[in-house]
C-alpha cells in the first residue's frame, strides 16, 4: 500500500500540488477516473478554505483497507479563526468569506464520510473518507 | 517546523550573548593568523571540486579580489565589533549568486568539511599547550559556520523561489491564449490547472481581448482543465457575466464527464452559462449566432475535356 502523505498547503501553487498528489494516490488505489477526480475536487474546496480563512494549513492523505475494502482518508488541519456554527457551515450557499458557500457542503456531498471539528480561535480539522465502490 | 530565517534570527539573538561572543573572538583570533594559508588551501580544493571549477573559471582575479576584499571587511565587523549585518548580508549576496550560478547547496558540505579539517589541526596543535583556548575556539567555529550556512542555505532557497515564481508566471501567460477564428469570433482554449489566479487572469484576459478586438461570440474551450471546483466555476460564471455585459456571447465547451459530475455533486452548475459538448459544436453555435452560414457549393462541373477526334483513317489507297 502506498505511504500517506503530508502536504503543507499556503498558496493557491500548494492547492493546485495537493489535488494533483490526491488525485494521483486516488488513482493508485485502484479509484474510477470519475471518483478520482471527485477525491481531488474535495481536496480542492478544503485547501481553498485552509488558504483563505486560516492562512494556510496541513492535508494528510492516507491510503486505508477496512474488511478487504480500499479506502483514500483525507485529514485536513489548521489553527485558523475556526468555525464558531459547523452546522450552519455545512449548509448550501452560506458563506462569509467571497464564495458560492459549497465549499463544505460540496465536499460532504462528494465523500462517504465527513466529519468537521472546529474549535474558535484553535482552528478546525475536517477528517473525510472515500471508498472504491 | 522551524524556517531558515527564523533558525537565523535564533543565531543572531545567541550572537548578542556575551559567552558566545568570547568564544567567537577566540576563534577569530586563531583563524585570522592563518586564514592566507587556509584560504589557498580550501581554494585550491575547490578548484577540485567540478561543481565549482566551471563557477570559479568566469571570475575574474579582479572580482576575486574584490570579493576577499568585501568579505575581510564584513569579518573583521564582525567579529572585532560584532556587527554582523554586513557579514550576512555579504553571505546573502554569495548565496544567491551560487545559486544562480548553478553550484548546488550541497557542494557547499564538501567545502565547509576541508575548512574545518584544516582548523581543527590548527586547534591540535594548540589544545597541546592551551586546552581551553582550543575548545572555546572550537565551539566558536562551530557557531561561525553554523550561522554562514544558515544564511547561505536562505539564499538559496530564496533564489529557487524566484525562479518559480518566475516560472509560474511565464506558464500562467504562455496558457492562456486567445485566438481569433474569423471576424468577431475568439477562442480561448484553457489548458492546465486553474487556479484563482489564472482565474481571475483568464477573465482579464477574455474581457480585454472582447474589447480589443470587438468581439461578439467567444467559445472557451476547457477539455484541457483536469479538475473544476466551486470556486473556479464562479470565476468562469463570473467571465461570461462580464462578457455578457461588454455584449459577447460566451459558450464553455469540453466538460469532461468526470467535472460534469464532479461539478453537479458539489452544486456547482455554471447555471446562466451556455456549455456545448465539444469545440466543434462551440464553434457552429457561435457562428450561428453571428448570421454565418456555410452554404455547401456544389463543385463546379470541370469543362468537357475535348477529345481530339481520331484521325479518319484514309480509306487504302490504290
Amino acid at each position: 500500500m502506498p505511504d500517506e502523505q503530508h502536504l503543507f498547503v499556503r498558496t493557491d501553487a500548494d492547492i493546485v500540488s495537493a489535488r494533483q498528489a490526491g488525485r494521483a494516490l486516488a488513482t493508485q488505489l485502484g479509484f474510477s477516473d470519475s471518483d478520482a477526480v471527485l477525491i481531488a475536487t474535495a481536496i480542492s474546496e478544503i485547501a481553498r478554505n485552509m488558504v483563505e480563512y486560516a492562512k494556510g494549513g496541513e492535508i494528510v492523505l492516507t491510503p486505508e483497507r477496512v474488511n478487504g475494502r480500499q479506502g483514500l482518508s483525507i485529514l485536513a488541519r489548521d489553527e485558523g479563526p475556526g468555525i464558531a456554527d459547523v452546522e450552519l457551515a455545512l449548509k448550501d450557499g452560506y458563506t462569509t468569506g467571497s464564495g458560492l458557500g459549497l465549499g463544505l457542503p460540496g465536499t460532504r456531498r462528494i465523500m462517504d464520510e465527513f466529519q468537521v471539528d472546529s474549535v474558535v480561535g484553535r482552528g478546525t480539522t475536517v477528517l473525510m473518507k472515500k471508498w472504491v465502490s | 517546523m522551524r524556517s531558515a530565517a527564523e533558525f537565523l534570527a535564533t543565531a543572531m539573538r545567541d550572537v548578542q550573548n556575551p559567552e558566545t561572543q568570547r568564544a567567537l573572538r577566540c576563534f577569530w583570533e586563531i583563524w585570522k593568523q592563518e586564514r592566507k594559508r587556509l584560504d589557498e588551501k580550501v581554494g585550491a580544493y575547490m578548484q577540485q571540486l567540478p561543481e565549482f571549477r566551471e563557477a570559479l573559471r568566469r571570475l575574474t582575479p579582479e572580482k576575486m579580489a574584490e570579493l576577499a576584499r568585501s568579505s575581510d571587511v564584513a569579518l573583521e565587523k564582525a567579529f572585532t565589533e560584532n556587527d554582523w549585518i554586513p557579514l550576512l548580508e555579504h553571505l546573502s549576496k554569495e548565496g544567491r549568486n551560487y545559486a544562480q550560478t548553478g553550484i548546488p547547496f550541497s557542494a557547499w558540505y564538501e567545502v565547509i568539511s576541508a575548512f574545518r579539517n584544516e582548523l581543527r589541526s590548527v586547534l591540535v596543535a594548540i589544545a597541546r599547550t592551551d586546552l581551553e583556548r582550543a575548545m572555546l575556539a572550537g565551539d566558536g567555529l562551530n557557531r561561525y559556520v553554523d550561522l554562514s550556512m544558515a544564511r547561505m542555505g536562505e539564499a538559496y532557497l530564496a533564489a529557487k523561489e524566484t525562479i518559480i515564481g518566475r516560472q509560474q508566471d511565464a506558464i500562467r501567460e504562455l496558457s492562456t491564449p486567445v485566438l481569433q477564428v474569423r471576424d468577431q469570433l475568439l477562442i480561448i482554449p484553457v489548458v492546465g490547472m486553474v487556479d484563482t489566479q489564472r482565474a481571475r487572469q483568464l477573465t482579464e484576459s477574455l474581457l480585454k481581448a472582447i474589447r480589443d478586438r470587438r468581439a461578439r461570440a467567444v467559445v472557451m474551450d476547457i477539455t484541457g482543465v483536469p479538475i473544476v471546483d466551486s470556486r473556479v466555476a464562479n470565476h468562469l460564471v463570473q467571465a461570461c457575466e462580464a462578457a455578457r455585459l461588454m455584449g459577447a456571447h460566451v459558450f464553455i465547451t469540453g466538460i469532461s464527464s468526470a467535472i460534469a459530475q464532479a461539478l453537479v455533486t458539489i452544486g456547482a452548475e455554471l447555471r446562466g452559462v451556455p456549455t456545448l459538448g465539444d469545440l466543434q459544436t462551440g464553434i457552429e453555435a457561435a457562428e450561428e449566432l453571428l448570421g454565418i452560414r456555410h452554404v455547401t457549393v456544389p463543385a463546379a462541373t470541370p469543362p468537357p475535356v475535348a477529345v481530339p477526334s481520331p484521325v479518319p483513317e484514309l480509306p487504302p489507297t490504290r
